[in-house]
């Protein structure tokens, strides 16, 4: 359409509706009205608006009109015109209400454009890794992220009925370092983390826990108590190739009566940059289970044979950490640090006991 | 422009005409299923597992397959997808299914890294859905983030439009080790008390005041003994009988009762009412006195000899050393004693 000549069609334009919404730079405030019928040099239609006003007054300068509920050209305008979207308004003045006698006249532009609309996706993101670190709290960083965790166990050292090893133990074959599990993950329902105790290939009975090669142990759990001196029963199960597993209670542990376990000393933040995220405020989004929190609470870092430890030796999944049930659920980088323990009877078989976990993440976007 | 009558004052108008329209291309748009997680059994690297997928349909579109296609570069369908190395879901089968239902895989249309669920196609529900599929063989790449592209389709064999969908991700996990050592142990503690595990001991000398010939003198002491040795544990007396410079007091060589009058030493493991003294062993342990000094009121010593012995890992047991000593009339006056020294011996 171009601004001389006649008037071309405007698909899916039209302006014959709507209310004046507002004025500015008249002298009279007098509103104009839409009038549907017209006459003289007006006839309403879709590409016409045909309005007036009963306060005949001279005005000079520079006007506004907004007029409200006025429908754009459509998609096929811009087609039909190449992509181009521009159309001219004629714009007339009569000093009557009837459009009989024009007085001034002009023509102003305006375009419909196509609309860019800007899209991307946001990939699901997880990494998740296990290793072992010399980090014990939160005061400094394990790594900046997974690619900085390694190692693949934790050695508690030599074990002695009248003390419970608590890792790290850095002494009588001990590695000095607790487990870690680092997790990252955008997924907006949140992500938990679980172990699984991986059963011995050989041996019977409680394969899933701290355990000599080959052992065959008894299928019964020990019921010595062990506090107060008290030594558990010889009879028992403590005479095995397994110590016993605390299942997945959290118990205390005392030193002689046989057990293993795991806790959760804390969470540490260190290396959260995308929320604020501080264990001692309780602000880091991955939670410990309740059975699996190490410290005095929720918010202190720590782990003690009087908290205590558990360990489910079924292998079974124990979920031990979640984001689901936290506000913001998604993780960054935080870090799950897995503290073992264990304690033997003085009929605990001597030897190498090992046991195995893998580890697993399940986010849920 | 406007143009300007020759006597009217000039009257500019602007219409201020909103001119911007939302013009979108037209295309179907896909939906993203939510909730979408998988579970896996184990995360153990080139293990054969179970793996549990979880999702939520957005619309009642129809269905008639659904695809899980494992990739280890990227999530997004823009992507041409890396099989993740060692994955290998070709003899996986469907054990479970909740919500949509219906399926079976299709072998025909699944690879070593792509399952394909088919049936006959159906509207969709908005339940949550449950699909697992055991004996998936793991990638073997520890740490490696493996994605799974989850998308349904019309038709039954996996191709044409994607539908609804979205992805789920694992990682699995190197076997992590917990190790710890249990040495060999032997607890031996000797006094006068010692508590039964050990934990307290005092005392170690015994007077037994004025021997007379009319009645029998006699003490006690303790010790307590543990191993984990599978062969158990062997206790020995060692030692004297009571001497003063030349002058001895002849030891018991064979278990017998205490005669006042007459020169003994020796000792037993058991509780005595002649003379009244010392206590039965006590303690959860396998050891035992043995027979020689496990008759109650019958006394021996022979140095070297094995009092107390257990053939297997043995708890705690304390025992209660009784001793006494006899002396005639003409017992020739001096200082008397003894040291009876208490050896523990175990074979690893």
């Amino acid at each position: 359409m171009a601004p001389v000549g006649s008037c071309g069609t405007v698909n899916g334009i039209n302006i014959n509706q709507g209310t004046q919404q507002g004025t500015n730079g008249f002298t009279s405030t007098t509103a104009f009205t839409r009038d549907a019928t017209g006459g003289g040099g007006c006839a309403p239609g879709n590409q016409t608006l045909c309005i007036k006003r009963t306060q005949a007054t001279n005005e000079t300068g520079a006007k506004t009109i907004a007029w409200n509920t006025q429908t754009n050209p459509d998609s096929s305008y811009i087609s039909a015109h190449n992509g181009s979207g521009d159309f001219y308004i004629k714009i007339t003045t009569y000093s009557d209400t009837a459009w009989a006698t024009s007085v001034d006249s002009g023509t102003v532009a305006a375009a419909v454009v196509q609309s860019l609309q800007v899209a991307a996706n946001v990939a699901e993101i997880l990494q998740f890794c296990v290793g072992n670190t010399t980090i014990t709290d939160d005061s400094a960083s394990p790594g900046i992220d997974c690619s900085a965790i390694s190692g693949t166990s934790v050695n508690i050292g030599t074990l002695d009925p009248s003390v419970v090893n608590i890792s790290p133990v850095s002494t009588n074959g001990g590695n000095g370092t607790n487990g870690i599990a680092m997790l990252r993950t955008n997924a907006a329902n949140g992500a938990t983390v679980a172990y699984r105790a991986i059963p011995a290939g050989t041996g019977s009975n409680h394969l899933g826990t701290l355990r000599l090669s080959g052992a065959t142990c008894s299928a019964s759990a020990g019921t010595g108590t062990g506090s107060g001196g008290t030594p558990p029963a010889a009879s028992g199960p403590y005479t095995d190739g397994c110590i016993d597993a605390a299942g997945t209670s959290q118990n205390s542990f005392s030193a002689g009566v046989e057990q293993f376990g795991m806790t959760i000393s804390g969470v540490n933040c260190q290396s959260t940059t995308s929320y604020p995220c501080a264990y001692a405020s309780g602000t880091n989004n991955l939670q410990q289970q309740s059975n699996y929190i190490g410290g005095a609470n929720a918010t202190t870092f720590g782990a003690s044979a009087a908290k205590g430890f558990a360990w489910d030796e079924s292998g079974g999944s124990q979920i031990i950490a979640s984001s689901t049930a936290s506000t913001i659920k998604q993780v960054d980088d935080e870090a799950l640090i897995l503290n073992f323990a264990a304690t033997p009877t003085i009929t605990t078989p001597f030897g190498s006991y090992t046991v195995q976990a893998d580890f697993i993440a399940v986010p849920s976007y | 422009m406007f143009s300007r009558s020759s006597y009217r004052p000039l009257l500019i108008l602007l219409l201020v005409v909103l001119v911007l329209i939302n013009i979108l291309p037209a295309k179907s748009q896909a939906g993203i299923t939510t909730n979408r997680s998988v579970t896996l059994s184990t995360g153990v690297p080139s293990a054969a597992a179970n793996h549990l997928y979880k999702f939520t349909l957005p619309s009642t579109a129809d269905i008639g397959s659904i695809v899980f296609e494992y990739c280890s570069n990227s999530p997004l369908i823009y992507y041409q997808c890396d099989a993740p190395a060692g994955l290998d879901v070709s003899a996986a089968t469907l054990s479970t299914q909740t919500g949509n239902t219906g399926f079976s895989i299709d072998t025909a249309d699944s690879t070593s890294n792509v399952i394909v669920l088919s049936r006959p196609t159906a509207p969709g529900n908005l339940l949550p859905s449950t699909y697992q599929f055991d004996n998936v063989i793991n990638p073997s790449t520890p740490g490696q983030s493996v994605f799974v592209r989850i998308w349904t389709h019309t038709a039954m064999d996996g191709s044409g439009p994607k539908i609804d969908g979205g992805a789920a991700a694992f990682a699995v996990q190197s076997i992590f080790n917990v190790g710890a050592f249990v040495p060999p142990f032997v607890r031996l503690c000797v006094g006068i008390t010692v508590a039964p595990d050990c934990s307290t001991m005092s005392g170690d000398g015994i007077d037994l005041g004025t021997l007379s010939a009319a009645r029998a003198s006699f003490g006690q002491s303790q010790f307590a003994a543990a191993t984990n040795s599978l062969n158990g544990y062997a206790v020995y007396s060692l030692g004297t009988t009571m001497t003063s410079g030349n002058n001895i007091i002849p030891a018991l060589s064979a278990p017998a009762a205490s005669f006042p009058g007459t020169g003994q030493f020796g000792l037993n493991l058991r509780a005595n009412l002649v003379p009244a003294v010392g206590q039965d062993p006590v303690g959860l342990g396998t050891g035992l006195p043995s027979a020689n000094y496990d008759i109650p009121n019958r006394f021996m010593f022979s140095d070297g000899d094995n009092i107390t012995s257990s053939s297997l890992p043995s708890d705690y047991n304390r025992m209660t050393v009784s001793y006494i000593v006899n002396v005639p009339s003409k017992q020739a006056p001096g200082i008397y004693t003894t040291t009876v020294t208490y050896l523990a011996i175990v074979q690893f």
